[in-house]
């Protein structure tokens, strides 16, 4: 079992003072754990990953990348530990998808002109995983949404590092090519790579996240697998509206019910 | 990038066989003559050879700084004008010509140096206010620089309502750009400027690419956004500034010839960059000969050249590849 690759004390950030978006967090994200951040919009889910990646600093609490405050970490460094997929997928001028993966290894190889035959490498094996090797060639402005986000998956992957932040790596994607992403994500995870998902789509990755972290109002509500966190009560108090739950083996179907409010509401 | 390169040597070779007075080429080019018995070499080197070069340098310098300003900006639309420098330069040229601080001449050093210290000022003021916390983030940057640019556009029609016949010819055969010279000076001028910001920004190349990712890829993947930024403003301003000042404010050179380049090489900077200054430097020079062969012997201003030639020539590039342009 690998050790912890972040510690998170006491997190507190907000935007605006007083109003924390984030409010004395306290979470450890290990090795080999594939673990998926729920919550509703604005809980801070977001920006809890952007303090992650250093991209913003936190007002108050500790942020530890591999036993080494994030803040004295490097941000080369912190380039290669750590791969970062945002939620708005920008691509500006008419890149091939080749091309796109092959920038997921900057971190790697620097300030450097040229690509090494190492990051060509890890760009095929990246485009591999995902499925998209045929792609090669292909401008990433005639993609669709959803294959634009397949891309920049594999621009993730293709950095190899010790853990990866996505935020909503899934959410234009189809069935099929929702349950491949979140499977490729379990592989690495079992790899020994702690990856880190925030995901609406609580029954998609329901059956191949290991560890589910509910956040409400900025604060961690929940903590703990599947059978733990994806509970009926603990849900509806996050979200607010009546849910149900209902298990199959190792899937589960989380989705609103009754008519969008919580039992016993006073219906305006 | 041969084929850029290639472009530009050809368009210099036979720049110079182009011109308004006949050139005896034999005599031109025997070393046996004295120079001063020798009217033809002293076109040859005092005339035609120093405006090829000043057409180089500058569309080079135009199409360089609108390669970088596009990768700045993310946007295709940005020119080396885009964020103000040559509506700068414009009013320091009109404020020298407006009061008459040299002579009557046009082109004289005067609205060189006016037009320069403007671009700079320019340059300083939209940097100070678009500045953010170690960033320039495209979106101020891009209304700042668009606001200062309409302001000083707006002080230079104020001064040609009320410069007097005269003056406003001047200005208005400033604005329309000109590639006389008659020595080497203002070609060392823009190429010193040449060297000294294209050297950074092709080693940063490769950093703009991940820049067209959005700023957050780019600062998560270990660039430092906000210096490329300022790097990229600042490299990009001073060419503009040194270009506009010398030969005034040839437009279309830097919005176009960094897209007919990515339609050639695709978008990666490490390609676009280069190209844009080689291919640049040719299609000025191309312009330039039109310019005295079209209407010979009239000479048009290279400003109205350059969009006359370019804007067709760039449709119909469109119209065949038009969905490797648009983003």
């Amino acid at each position: 079992m690998s050790g912890s690759v972040y510690e998170i004390r006491n997190l507190t950030y907000g935007y605006v003072p007083g109003n924390p978006v984030i409010n004395r967090v306290t979470l450890d994200i290990r090795g080999g754990e594939f673990c998926a951040v729920i919550g509703p919009n604005g809980s801070g889910k977001s920006t809890l990953l952007r303090l992650m990646t250093g991209l913003i600093k936190p007002q108050s609490g500790v942020i530890n990348l591999k036993g080494r405050p994030l803040g004295s970490t490097g941000e080369r460094e912190i380039a290669r530990s750590v791969s970062y997929l945002p939620q708005e997928d920008e691509v500006h001028f008419p890149f091939t998808a080749g091309e796109v993966v092959l920038l997921g290894r900057w971190p790697h190889s620097g300030g450097a002109f040229f690509d090494s035959s190492e990051d060509h490498d890890a760009a095929l094996r990246a485009m591999e995983r995902v499925g998209i090797t045929d792609w090669s060639g292909r401008l990433v402005t005639e993609l669709s949404g959803g294959e634009r986000a397949r891309v920049l998956l594999a621009k993730a992957v293709a950095t190899e590092p010790e853990c990866m932040l996505l935020d909503e790596p899934a959410s234009e994607l189809d069935l099929k090519y929702r349950a491949d992403a979140y499977g490729l994500l379990r592989d690495i995870a079992n790899e020994g790579i702690a990856v880190v998902v925030v995901a609406h789509d609580i029954g998609s990755v329901a059956r191949w996240a290991d560890r589910f972290v509910l956040i409400s109002d900025g604060r961690v509500l929940a903590d703990g697998n599947s059978g733990a966190v994806l509970d009926r009560a603990i849900l509806e108090q996050a979200y607010g509206v009546e849910v149900k739950v209902i298990s199959d083996g190792m899937d589960r179907a989380v989705f609103p019910a009754g008519n969008g409010r919580l039992k016993g509401e006073s219906q305006r | 990038m041969g084929l850029f390169a290639l472009f530009a040597a050809v368009c210099a070779v036979l720049a110079p066989l182009f011109g308004a007075a006949e050139i005896d080429w034999a005599k031109a080019l025997d070393l046996s003559i004295s120079p001063a018995d020798n009217p033809d070499r002293q076109i040859l080197l005092s005339l035609r050879l120093p405006r090829v070069a000043l057409a180089m340098v500058a569309g080079g310098a135009l199409a360089l700084s609108g390669a970088t300003m596009q990768a700045l900006l993310r946007n295709p639309l940005a020119s080396p004008f885009t964020l103000g420098v040559a509506s700068g330069g414009t009013l320091g040229a009109a404020l020298v010509i407006f009061f008459g601080i040299t002579g009557a001449a046009w082109l004289v050093p005067g609205t060189v140096f006016g037009a320069f210290v403007m671009s700079l000022v320019t340059l300083v003021i939209v940097y100070r206010l678009a500045y953010r916390d170690g960033h320039l983030p495209t979106g101020i940057l891009l209304l700042s620089g668009v606001s200062i640019n309409f302001f000083f556009g707006a002080f230079v029609l104020l001064l040609q309502y009320l410069s007097d016949f005269e003056q406003n010819f001047q200005l208005v055969r400033w604005m329309m750009g000109s590639l006389n010279t008659v020595g080497y000076e203002p070609i060392l001028w823009i190429l010193a400027t040449l060297v000294v910001a294209s050297i950074p920004l092709m080693i940063r190349a490769r950093a703009f690419n991940l820049l067209a990712l959005g700023d957050s890829a780019a600062q998560t993947a270990g660039v430092d956004v906000g210096k490329l930024q300022m790097l990229g403003f600042v490299a990009s301003g001073l060419l503009a500034g040194a270009a506009v000042s010398q030969v005034g404010p040839i437009g279309f050179v830097g919005l176009i010839v960094p897209h007919a380049v990515r339609m050639i090489v695709g978008p990666d900077y490490r390609l676009v960059l280069p190209g844009s200054m080689l291919a640049g430097a040719g299609f000025l020079v191309l312009c330039d000969i039109l310019s005295r062969t079209l209407l010979a012997p009239i000479e048009l201003p290279p400003g109205i050249i350059t969009a006359l030639l370019g804007a067709p020539f760039f449709l119909s590039l469109l119209r065949r590849k038009s969905r490797e342009i648009v983003v």
